[in-house]
């Protein structure tokens, strides 16, 4: 008897409905799987056979061949265990076929039975419900990621005899409602009212919020970079329902969606710096997202920008620029979003106290060496460099408390309202993504601000490519001083935060 | 009589040649293009002193030297050989001890009788970079040549006050013209060779920076100059080499105090004690020319100060000279936001009133003499 049953994978961070067609027939007993299947695919087959019998139903002693269409993408998840056995419960006859009708299946199954919970819940059910499913069956613990889809019923079951029992009517389920608890709240244990002095450093991360633009913080060690970069999220503005849901399928896809929320903070990823190119990036046979990925909307932070290995930084150049990775492999060529802001940080030398304290050890080419790990063109993907100094001991007991992130972010808010309403038509969300079409178009100079970045073009020796980037910070300073354009002091200041990686 | 010259350099040119048995060859050759025709006998041999086996190596060099591949290195870099007997020779460099029968020039070569040398340590404290360009910006806008080494720290702040200045400034390298040392300075020695200034060595092509060139290469720089200025040096420094190498000659050892504290100074403050001449600002070196009967033009030492706005002077005020304030400090002395002091701090830059360095800013002594 033939049933056709539906369950999902993923490919990349989008969702596929997979058909899973079952046919029983005459013959010696065998149990084929066919349909471009994986190792763990394959290995279905032990798993559903004991789940089946643990579970007092019957497998069929008869010659079983299940294909798995489309046949041509490649399958690679556990979770269509659970619509594995449906499938052959349904062409064995101990299901209704009727009962399944516009069901997906998504769970893996264990020897006895039970149904463990898969990663990639909501981008599959989001595919499902745009194939017009009507109803879904996951994993108990998958119910609450099931349910950020509002246009299905989902059943979150612990056992496949709860599945069949179920579909047969002997037991019907409860479907799973959405827990009364609020979604993910924006509170963070950290704050920028923590932070005493390094007001350079906070101006600078405040315009980075602002304008969505990369920042490298250089100096010593203990100066505080990384106490400055994990307060950068309680600045940023909250994320959009979009890209919530964007930065949740993400999330759910590499399996670290906690709680099944949807996320609503954004993401801060801080990799050691012995991370590989694949752990970066994204990588594997079927690539799964990397590191760059996983901040999409968030912060990238990379503390010890020189110690990573040339090659990994050197990769990082398509994300910022594009806001996208594709990585191409044998098996599947696929893009990722990766649209971060990247916060780097590093010492001014190998022992750390060249510029900042007297008794560098370092001689002038290890100085070099070290800052020359870093190239050029990644350089020039970076607006904004500020040099962070030790704070002072007054700076540090002072009694007055410093600026709460909220004030910051409120600051920060009304600079992106005024970035949204201005880049709009051009598809753009802040002045770090805009082009030098979107610049020639949006931003307009006082004259007196022209004239300055034409005498600072020859005093400073700054390069072509720096143009760019420099009107695009003093864009973001004038949102931030609510100002419609571009005035002498907000170039001032860019330039001030020009690259400043003096070669010795 | 230029015939004479390349035969000279040429004879450099041998792998084993320095100044030393270059001259024992003259001396008994009287003439290099005699010195290069002779018969490389072990009668000249033994007249001339050179052991056996580097004497039949240099022979071997001669044999097989090609004319037109050095014509054609000398013309690719520039490069002119000035001997002791040419009129541009420089005018003070005979007097001493050993001058170098050849120097290998870049540039333009001229008598320099008032020339001074500026020296000082590679790794130096911010103070000894500012006082050193300083310093020979104005000595370079009253007339005198620069001599340095073209090292990093203080010999490449000297080389480049001089050149803002449109002054004359004089390279002398440790090593042959076809390679630069230290490389980043390429830009900079251009820049001499541009501006009318020269980059010369005693070293032919091929020759590499060794660490035993260094203190040749210091009795050059004092024996060019009729005195010798140390901004900042360590008590066991090739500064302090030159100034000894300048007492030898007889010339003039001007030394800048500094802290008692600073390692840096340590060198020149032993000078001082010793007997060196205070240095307290550009007309402390020109009163001492003036007094030994130099007629330079009767200019003002420094420049005037750029202008600046009243916001301008408070901040610059709050910069000191000799060290990098970082922007936390001068926030503080101000009373500034942020956001205001940077764009004054870039005006002042700009302005060329104040300097950014890797640990913050420095205030550009514009009227050094002025202090």
């Amino acid at each position: 008897m033939f049933a056709r049953i539906y369950g999902a994978a993923t490919l990349g961070l989008n969702g596929h409905v997979i058909a899973v067609e079952t046919d029983i027939s005459n013959g010696l007993p065998s149990f084929d799987l066919v349909g471009l299947a994986s190792t763990s695919v394959k290995e279905a087959k032990e798993r559903v056979r004991a789940a089946v019998k643990n579970s007092g139903y019957e497998f069929p002693m008869r010659r079983l061949t299940v294909n798995l269409a489309p046949a041509d993408l490649k399958k690679d998840t556990s979770g269509l265990d659970l619509s594995l056995a449906v499938a052959i419960l349904v062409s064995s006859g101990q299901i209704p076929e009727e009962a399944c009708e516009k069901c997906l299946f998504m769970g893996e199954l264990a020897l006895d039975g039970r149904i463990r919970p898969v990663n990639g819940i909501l981008p599959m059910v989001l595919e499902g419900a745009a194939q017009g499913m009507k109803t879904v069956f996951v994993s108990r613990d998958n119910a609450a990621e099931a349910l950020l889809c509002p246009d299905l019923t989902v059943y979150g079951v612990d056992t496949l005899c709860d599945v069949a029992a179920c579909l047969t009517g002997e037991k019907p389920l409860d479907a799973a409602r959405p827990e009364p608890l609020a979604p993910d709240q924006l509170d963070y244990d950290v704050d920028f009212a923590e932070v005493q002095g390094q007001a350079e450093a906070k101006r600078v991360l405040e315009i980075a919020a602002a304008g969505g633009h990369n920042v490298l913080m250089i100096g010593p060690p203990g100066s505080g970079k990384t106490m400055l970069a994990k307060r950068i999220p309680t600045i940023l503005p909250p994320m959009s329902e979009a890209e919530a849901l964007e930065v949740t399928k993400i999330y759910s896809v590499a399996g670290l969606l906690g709680k099944g929320r949807l996320l609503q903070q954004r993401p801060f990823r801080s990799p050691h710096h012995t991370i590989s190119m694949a752990g970066l990036v994204g990588g594997g046979s079927i690539p799964k997202p990397g590191e760059v990925t996983l901040s999409h909307h968030g912060v990238l932070f990379l503390d010890e920008l020189p110690e990573f290995p040339r090659s990994v930084l050197e990769v990082l150049r398509q994300p910022l620029e594009d806001g996208v990775v594709h990585i191409a492999r044998v098996q599947a060529a696929l893009s990722y979003p990766s649209r971060f802001i990247l916060v780097a940080a590093m010492n001014p030398c190998p022992c750390g106290r060249y510029g900042f304290d007297e008794g560098c050890t370092c001689s002038d080419s290890e100085i070099r060496r070290y800052t020359h790990k870093i190239s050029g063109p990644l350089l020039d993907r970076i607006d904004l460099h500020v040099r962070v100094e030790r704070p002072a001991y007054w700076e540090l007991t002072a009694r007055r408390r410093a600026e709460p992130s909220s004030a910051i972010r409120s600051r920060v808010l009304s600079a992106r309202h005024r970035q949204q309403e201005r880049l709009a038509p051009y598809g753009c969300t802040c002045n770090a993504h805009m082009g030098h079409r979107e610049i020639r178009a949006t931003c307009q100079l006082t004259e007196a601000a022209q004239q300055l970045l034409r005498e600072a073009f020859d005093a400073l020796r700054l390069s072509a490519r720096s143009y760019d980037r420099i009107i695009k910070v003093s864009q973001t300073i004038a949102d931030l001083a609510k100002e419609p354009v571009i005035a002498k002091d907000h170039v001032a200041e860019a330039i001030s935060y020009r690259n400043k990686m003096h070669q010795p | 009589m230029e015939q004479e010259t390349m035969y000279a350099a040429a004879l450099q040119s041998l792998k084993g040649c320095g100044s030393r048995r270059l001259q024992a060859l003259l001396d008994v050759c009287r003439s290099p293009s005699q010195a290069w025709g002779a018969v490389w006998d072990e009668d000249l041999r033994r007249r001339t002193g050179i052991p056996a086996k580097i004497f039949s190596q240099l022979r071997q060099e001669r044999d097989v030297f090609d004319w037109d591949t050095f014509q054609r290195r000398l013309s690719f870099y520039g490069v002119r050989p000035v001997a002791l007997w040419d009129d541009d020779y420089p005018s003070w460099l005979p007097f001493i001890a050993q001058p170098p029968l050849v120097l290998f020039c870049q540039g333009t070569m001229e008598r320099d009788s008032s020339s001074i040398a500026i020296v000082g340590s590679r790794k130096a404290s911010p103070y000894g970079l500012n006082a050193a360009e300083t310093l020979a910006a104005e000595l370079a806008a009253q007339g005198l040549t620069i001599v340095s080494g073209g090292a990093r720290g203080i010999d490449t702040r000297a080389h480049r006050g001089a050149l803002k200045r449109k002054g004359r400034t004089v390279v002398v390298a440790a090593n042959g013209l076809d390679r630069t040392y230290p490389r980043e300075n390429k830009a900079l020695f251009r820049q001499v060779v541009d501006s009318g200034g020269a980059v010369i060595s005693e070293y032919a092509f091929g020759v590499e920076p060794l660490s035993r060139n260094f203190p040749a290469r210091n009795r050059i720089i004092a024996g060019m100059a009729a005195a010798t200025i140390v901004v900042e040096a360590a008590l066991r420094s090739g500064s302090l080499i030159t100034a000894d190498l300048a007492l030898d000659e007889g010339r003039d050892v001007f030394a800048m105090p500094g802290s008692v504290f600073s390692e840096t100074s340590r060198g020149t403050n032993h000078l001082l004690r010793l007997g060196a001449i205070p240095l307290t600002c550009a007309d402390d070196v020109v009163r001492e020319f003036r007094r030994r009967g130099w007629q330079g033009p009767e200019t003002a030492c420094h420049e005037e100060g750029p202008s600046l706005s009243p916001a301008e002077q408070a901040v610059i005020d709050a910069i000191p000279f000799d060290r990098a304030a970082p922007v936390s400090e001068l926030l503080e002395k101000t009373g500034l936001a942020v956001a205001d002091l940077l764009p004054i701090l870039l005006a002042l830059q700009m302005k060329k009133a104040a300097e950014e360095l890797p640990g913050g800013y420095i205030r550009c002594a514009a009227a050094f003499s002025a202090l």
